[in-house]
């Protein structure tokens, strides 16, 4: 964070838009920095380090671009850009598919900043610095996997008892089983089975 | 005969033998190195059904769940559900996120010079 905050002020600092003063593109570094670390998905991958040994520089370096991106290109700044410049960062540099939203809020939350930087409106800004780390979403993260896999391999067991059950019935069906049996009511009668017929092996 | 990839397929650098793993879609065995590793983030609920799971719900507010999966995909796999395409020879080579305008950042990083443009930095 440290890093890409300060990667964000040397890059707001040097650069020398011209057209508008340089302080905004700072905040709005900071502010990109912000949201960033309250999004899950990143902080997970940087955490876990699905990118490798330096998932946390790819992190700084996607913090950077979209500052870059929005400081550089002309107006005007399409969400739909930002958003699949986001996926495809995160696809590229951490391996990670994010399938559920994520994306879309982030860049939506991003584009507001955006335009709030552009109008002197850092409200948005101070509230993100003010309000602290949230709670640790990746902590929270449970590893489910195992509780699943000791389910089945239970499932599995019981099975097996199942099966083992009436084989051992039937063994024990055989010895009193030598006299005719009784016609049912329906006219059924059990064959009584051969003494050699447990064993013959088929 | 010509290397089709410089790295021979996948990641193997001063290693003789590196272990397999079983890929998620199919079975195969697939050198860990040279699977194709994504990890995936999704709603447990899918989109279409998460306004019926809300109004089914006891607690107010309650806010779904997510999962997070690591998928390990044999190339067969990974090609057929369209987790990685097909690139053409020069495309092959390309392994950063595309580069965005980076004039501002030659003074801004110490520990990188300026990047020009498609050239992948050398990993430590």
């Amino acid at each position: 964070m440290d890093s890409a905050g300060g990667g964000a002020h040397g890059g707001g600092g040097g650069g020398g838009d011209g057209s508008s003063p340089a302080a905004w593109a700072a905040v709005l570094g900071e502010g990109v920095s912000l949201v960033l670390s309250r999004w899950t998905a990143l902080q997970m991958a940087v955490e876990n380090g699905w990118g490798g040994r330096d998932s946390r520089r790819k992190a700084d370096d996607l913090a950077a671009s979209i500052l870059s991106w929005f400081a550089q290109s002309k107006d005007p700044h399409y969400i739909d850009e930002l958003e699949n410049m986001i996926d495809e960062c995160m696809v590229i540099s951490f391996n990670a598919e994010i399938e559920d939203g994520s994306v879309e809020e982030v860049a939506e939350q991003l584009m507001i900043m955006h335009e709030d930087c552009l109008k002197g409106n850092y409200e948005s800004i101070e509230k993100l610095r003010n309000s602290g780390p949230r709670i640790n979403a990746v902590s929270q993260s449970r590893r489910v996997i195992d509780d699943n896999e000791d389910e089945s391999s239970d499932e599995e067991e019981s099975e097996m008892a199942v099966d083992e059950a009436p084989s051992t019935a039937m063994a024990e069906d055989h010895h009193p089983k030598p006299a005719k049996a009784v016609p049912d009511e329906e006219g059924w009668s059990v064959v009584a089975p051969r003494r050699s017929r447990g064993n013959r092996s088929g | 005969m010509t290397f089709k990839r410089r790295n021979g397929g996948r990641n193997k650098h001063g290693r003789g033998h590196v272990r397999f793993i079983r890929c998620s879609n199919c079975g195969k065995c697939c050198p860990k190195d040279k699977a194709i590793k994504r990890f995936l983030v999704r709603n447990i609920v899918e989109q279409a059904a998460v306004r019926d799971v809300q109004e089914a719900c006891v607690y107010d507010g309650y806010t779904l769940p997510k999962l997070y999966a690591k998928m390990q995909y044999c190339v067969s796999c990974a090609i057929h559900s369209h987790v990685v395409r097909v690139r053409s020879r020069e495309a092959r080579r390309i392994r950063e996120p595309p580069q965005r305008f980076r004039r501002r950042d030659d003074t801004a990083r110490p520990g990188q010079g300026p990047r020009p443009a498609g050239a992948p930095a050398v990993r430590p």
